[in-house]
């Protein structure tokens, strides 16, 4: 094995990581602020699917700009609705999520297939690629972190915003107060309702724009199960990340590379069976979550929370 | 009591009052909204694509409990769905979310699967073996995250997530390699023993005698969880796992405990579909079973009679939502969305109810 | 919802009403009364709700028939009459449903694992039954119309289908298709193969059929379609249009159809050439396009410059990331599979055809004939007339490499190359 060969393993291997994580990336994000006030969004899966379907549909007849606000609102509306049964009713949000994401599915089918006959293949324009000039030369991470598609660049941006909000302004302090504590929360003055409504829409939001980025963002077309199960490793990666969204990440970066790492070991033909292989990003996250374990679940996530009890 | 001194009766201050005499009518009236609800709102989305409503709705309910063949179907759907549940409601109930059920329940299958398929055994020592067998299994892969849990507090909901995914890989390995059927055609393996098999107890449909083990397990469960102490130290841990604590109640043991439980019913759930519907190891041995317990446990409000009851309810909507798709040419998307709303109308409703009825 | 402490205080307030029955006879004697008309309303509801399902009548349907006959009379020679029906196939979705109020004389079910948007599989057999469809209504002169999941020819032929069904719910569907009376039921997967065994015992009447099956009744048949040679041809085809000496493959599971194609393809590379490198990647799903787009990229980067996709939705993730390294200066190459996908994108330069379209036609026409047969296999080869093919575009390969194919093309034909059928993975 020389060095070169290694060297062009590991360039591509972390560049296709970087393209597998993204979408997990941006839905675990979204997921981080709703979990951080308190309440947990099972529905991810859904409204990544139905942001998908939609912003497909929008993106062919309006264009891929309006394609993108589509999906990101369309997975705000499936948020409003997970946050007016969970939030403002109380409904146990185990079944509330798991709800939305069998209704995103069949919507998203239901959608497509309103406007789109069986046997047509319709592509749209993507996302523009930046290729960063002398970054993007580094040997193993150049291409990986500085060659990759705008949403790449937009995703960082927004894991950075997001990190400085929740850990270093006040909007962010009320938001884990909430999730740890709401009644003292709402002591002092800040509404639960409000936070966690807020919250969840967001979370909602990012599913729906996950689900467009994979859909328009990385292969310009829609395919009935496109997600496939990336909702529910979202979830994991938001656990895994301990509720930051920097960790969440690393978390999804860790996924996403092993994934790719997976795939590039079946094409050598080292000679270990596909299918141990295929599971291996799963042992992997689960065996390095097990040994850091320092855990900071917020307090509340899950629990229903009723107004001035 | 204050109401006695109630005298303006107002219908909604009746309904309140009655709502809170009788807390167990309010899931009842919820799903009876609900459906309303559901037949309105998806009523809409089936005339816009040109089938007629009523004939759709006809056949869902046709589908679900219009005849034999129906109700068997029916049955046949609820039984793991029910076995599950329960295991379900036992480890929700102490707080123990096992997301983990469709794993624990491949897990079972496969290792039943080998004792079933090679060893020629008598019916009255296979079956019980194999009862113990997936119970075992079942138990024993959620013994994991519920050590991890429980020793360390690592999150289970993540951990049995992750485990789900590993017995998908493994049965696809064992079917196309070691355990592929002897004419090496088709990557699945060879059919148990006829003496595994769980025998059909209806004839012309397909309804097993895993039916029995079900309501078996149903009074089991019921009777653990109300009437013996480990299902009040369950529940207690559940409820409030400090004060548990001080109390003396060992809560550690109890999250493996519900998590082993859980996981033995879920295993138990493997080797009923494996002996009583599929007959050999092959892909696709559950639709997402241990996914749609979950659903099943929570609107049964984690209690064994609800469980049940709403593991039928839950058995109707699947089968009858798929029967519409052929009786009245409802497409497969729309079935989902139906199913979708139905849960959301039903939880809305009940949410709305239960508000009211505390609205002193 | 019903919190924990709501429980309690729900149980506290039952033990009070039950301890102190007395009073709460007293309090809700009215109650009582009005709670109980109000149940019984409720339950008139039900009841009626029920018995007006019953009564409804069935919606009408509004076909209508049109035929529209050309005749051309055409003359080279020897004096030749054709006569065209042309037809024309319009989508109208009638204002009611199935069944309609005139029952079709014939009804052919399909229960499919997949989606008809797949692009591959269950999409073969969807097409197969359109193109059915369509060729009985220029035989009867009748209008096709299409509903979301059924198709009729006139009233006299309804073809419908259930997508998406899980190997656990196969024999469900397939024994309310045989209850509904369907005459020819096509079990679109394998796995489904104990079901329609167990269907079949308890309606003779009907005919089965299902893909790769071996075990027969005299009602079950099983249609196979080896696509083993059109895969020898693709790695033919791979072997010579390579410049790195390595070429690549995927799959999704390790069915036994897709296996056999898998080691064809080797088996036709090392026909050319046996020091090329064949690599392989399996994906574990059909339907997660981005997976496919990276295990196409997995193997470029690990030296392939052809690529033979062999699944539904993988496929179509592997074409686009072939086309981003055509975009980069490579020279990469796709082969499709599981259909003709040479006209999804221009690297695709050919397309192992297994033309499930074809044989879902063949089965259904011949049904429709009376000429088919249970207890037996139907096998369609590269040989047969609507069987699997390579379909090549010809303007994306060099004309000498198309000539070698098809010479090697005639070659297995004629019998002088066999290509050995193996159905398990040997690395």
């Amino acid at each position: 094995m020389s060095l070169e060969y290694v060297v062009n393993l590991l360039t591509t291997v972390l560049a296709s990581g970087v393209r597998l994580t993204l979408p997990i990336l941006v839905a675990a994000l979204g997921e981080v602020y709703a979990e951080r006030s308190g309440v947990l969004n099972l529905g991810i899966e859904g409204m990544m699917e139905f942001g998908a379907a939609i912003g497909f549909v929008t993106a062919y007849f309006y264009g891929s700009e309006y394609g993108l606000l589509a999906g990101a609102l369309s997975g705000a509306f499936m948020g409003l609705l997970h946050a007016i049964l969970s939030v403002r009713l109380r409904v146990n949000q185990v079944i509330s999520g798991l709800t939305l994401a069998l209704l995103g599915e069949g919507l998203a089918i239901f959608t497509y297939r309103s406007f789109f006959k069986p046997g047509e293949a319709p592509r749209v324009r993507g996302y523009p690629f930046i290729e960063i000039p002398l970054l993007s030369q580094i040997p193993i991470i150049g291409p990986a972190l500085f060659d990759q598609s705008i949403l790449f660049y937009l995703t960082i941006v927004i894991v950075v915003i997001a990190s400085i909000i929740l850990f270093k302004t006040t909007i962010g302090l009320n938001i884990r107060a909430v999730g740890e504590n709401p009644r003292a929360a709402e002591a002092l003055g800040i509404s639960v309702y409000g936070t966690r409504t807020a919250c969840v829409i967001f979370g909602g939001l990012m599913a729906g724009l996950a689900g467009v980025f994979l859909s328009v963002g990385q292969m310009s077309m829609y395919y009935e199960g496109m997600v496939a199960g990336r909702g529910w490793i979202a979830l994991a990666i938001v656990i895994f990340g301990r509720w930051s969204p920097h960790m969440v990440l690393l978390g999804s970066f860790l996924f996403g590379v092993v994934d790719a790492f997976q795939l590039r070991v079946q094409a050598e033909g080292w000679g270990i069976p596909h299918q141990f292989l295929l599971m291996l990003p799963y042992i992997f996250t689960l065996v390095v979550f097990a040994c850091a374990r320092k855990a900071v679940q917020p307090e509340a996530l899950g629990l229903p929370y009723k107004k001035g009890e | 009591m204050s109401e006695m001194s109630e005298s303006s009766v107002s219908p909604i201050n009746f309904l309140a009052f009655f709502l809170r005499k009788r807390p167990k009518s309010i899931i009842i009236l919820a799903i009876f909204f609900g459906i309303l609800a559901t037949l309105g709102t998806s009523a809409i989305f089936i005339t816009s694509i040109g089938v007629d409503p009523l004939l759709a709705f006809y056949c869902l309910f046709e589908g679900a409990f219009g005849s034999v063949q129906s109700i068997s179907e029916t049955l046949v759907v609820s039984i793991p769905l029910m076995i599950i549940g329960l295991g379900l409601s036992v480890a929700f109930s102490c707080n123990v979310w096992n997301i983990g059920a469709e794993g624990q329940l491949l897990m079972a299958a496969i290792t039943c699967s080998v004792i079933a398929i090679y060893f020629d055994l008598p019916g009255y020592i296979m079956i019980p073996l194999l009862l113990i067998i997936g119970f075992l299994t079942g138990a024993g892969y959620a013994s994991l995250p519920g050590f991890l849990r429980a020793k360390y507090n690592v999150n289970e909901i993540i951990a049995t997530i992750m485990l789900n995914y590993i017995p998908i890989y493994l049965i696809d390995y064992l079917i196309s390699g070691p355990m592929m059927e002897k004419r090496h055609l088709l990557p699945m393996s060879d059919l148990i023993q006829k003496t595994a098999i769980l025998g059909r107890i209806l004839p012309g449909t397909r309804l097993h005698s895993g039916l029995f083990i079900a309501i078996i397990i149903a009074v089991i469960i019921y009777f653990i969880m109300s009437k013996t102490t480990l299902g009040y130290e369950l529940k207690a841990s559940g409820l409030d796992a400090k004060a548990s604590y001080y109390a003396g109640i060992n809560v550690k043991r109890n999250i493996i405990l519900s998590m082993i439980i859980s996981g033995g019913l879920a295993g138990l759930a493997g080797m009923v579909e494996l002996c009583g519907v599929q007959y050999r190891l092959k892909q696709g041995i559950s639709p997402g079973y241990g996914y749609t317990a979950i659903l099943v446990a929570l609107l049964g409000k984690c209690h064994p009679i609800g469980v049940v009851l709403s593991s039928i309810f839950f058995g109707g909507l699947l089968v009858g939502s798929d029967f519409m798709q052929r009786g009245a040419g409802v497409p497969f998307a729309l079935v989902y969305v139906i199913q979708g709303l139905l849960i959301f109308y039903v939880m809305l409703f009940e949410a709305l109810l239960i508000s009211l009825s505390e609205k002193v | 919802m019903i919190t924990p402490q709501l429980k309690v205080n729900y149980l506290r307030l039952y033990l009070s009403m039950a301890l102190c029955k007395q009073c709460s006879e007293v309090v809700s004697m009215e109650a009582k009364l009005v709670a109980s008309v109000v149940i019984a309303l409720i339950i008139g509801l039900i009841v009626g709700a029920a018995v007006m399902g019953y009564a409804v009548p069935k919606a009408t349907e509004t076909i209508t028939t049109t035929v529209t006959t050309t005749k051309t009379i055409a003359a080279t020679g020897a004096v030749t009459t054709t006569v065209t029906t042309t037809v024309t196939t319009t989508a109208t979705i009638t204002t009611a449903t199935s069944p309609p109020p005139v029952a079709p004389k014939f009804k052919i079910a399909l229960s499919l694992p997949g989606s008809i948007n797949d692009r591959g599989w269950t999409q073969g057999a969807y097409e197969g039954a359109l193109k059915a469809a369509e060729r009985l209504a220029a035989m009867y002169g009748v209008e096709v119309s299409k509903g979301p999941n059924w198709i009729k020819v006139g009233d006299i032929i309804e073809i419908a289908w259930t997508e998406n069904v899980h190997p656990a719910e196969a024999e469900r569907v397939i024994r309310d298709y045989a209850a509904r009376g369907y005459g020819l039921v096509i079990v679109h997967d394998y796995p489904a193969k104990d079901a329609i065994l167990s269907a079949a015992e308890d309606y003779p009447d009907i005919i089965f059929a299902y893909p790769t099956g071996d075990e027969f009744r005299p009602n079950v048949l099983g249609y196979w379609f080896w696509a083993h040679e059109p895969s020898f041809l693709a790695g033919v085809l791979a072997a010579k249009l390579t410049k790195t000496k390595v070429v690549g493959t995927y799959y999704a599971i390790p069915i036994p159809t897709i296996v056999c194609c898998v080691n064809a393809f080797k088996a036709g590379v090392h026909y050319v050439d046996p020091t090329i490198e064949v690599k392989v990647i399996e994906t574990g799903t059909f339907e997660d396009v981005e997976k496919g787009y990276e295990a196409a990229m997995a193997l470029i980067d690990a030296g392939c410059d052809v690529i033979y996709g062999t699944g539904d939705g993988i496929n179509v993730g592997g074409i686009q990331a072939v086309e981003k390294a055509v975009s980069e200066g490579k020279e990469v190459y796709f082969i499709g599979g599981c259909g003709d996908q040479t006209g999804l994108s221009d690297v695709v330069v050919a397309s192992v055809d297994w033309d499930a379209s074809g044989v879902i036609t063949m089965l259904i026409t011949q049904y429709l004939q009376g000429a088919l047969q249970g207890g037996r296999k139907y096998e369609f080869t590269m040989a047969s007339l609507e069987g699997p093919r390579l379909a090549i575009a010809k303007d994306r390969v060099p004309a000498d490499v198309y000539d070698y194919v098809m010479s090697v093309f005639n070659d297995i034909l004629l019998g002088n190359i066999i290509v050995e059928r193996v159905t398990t993975i040997g690395e």
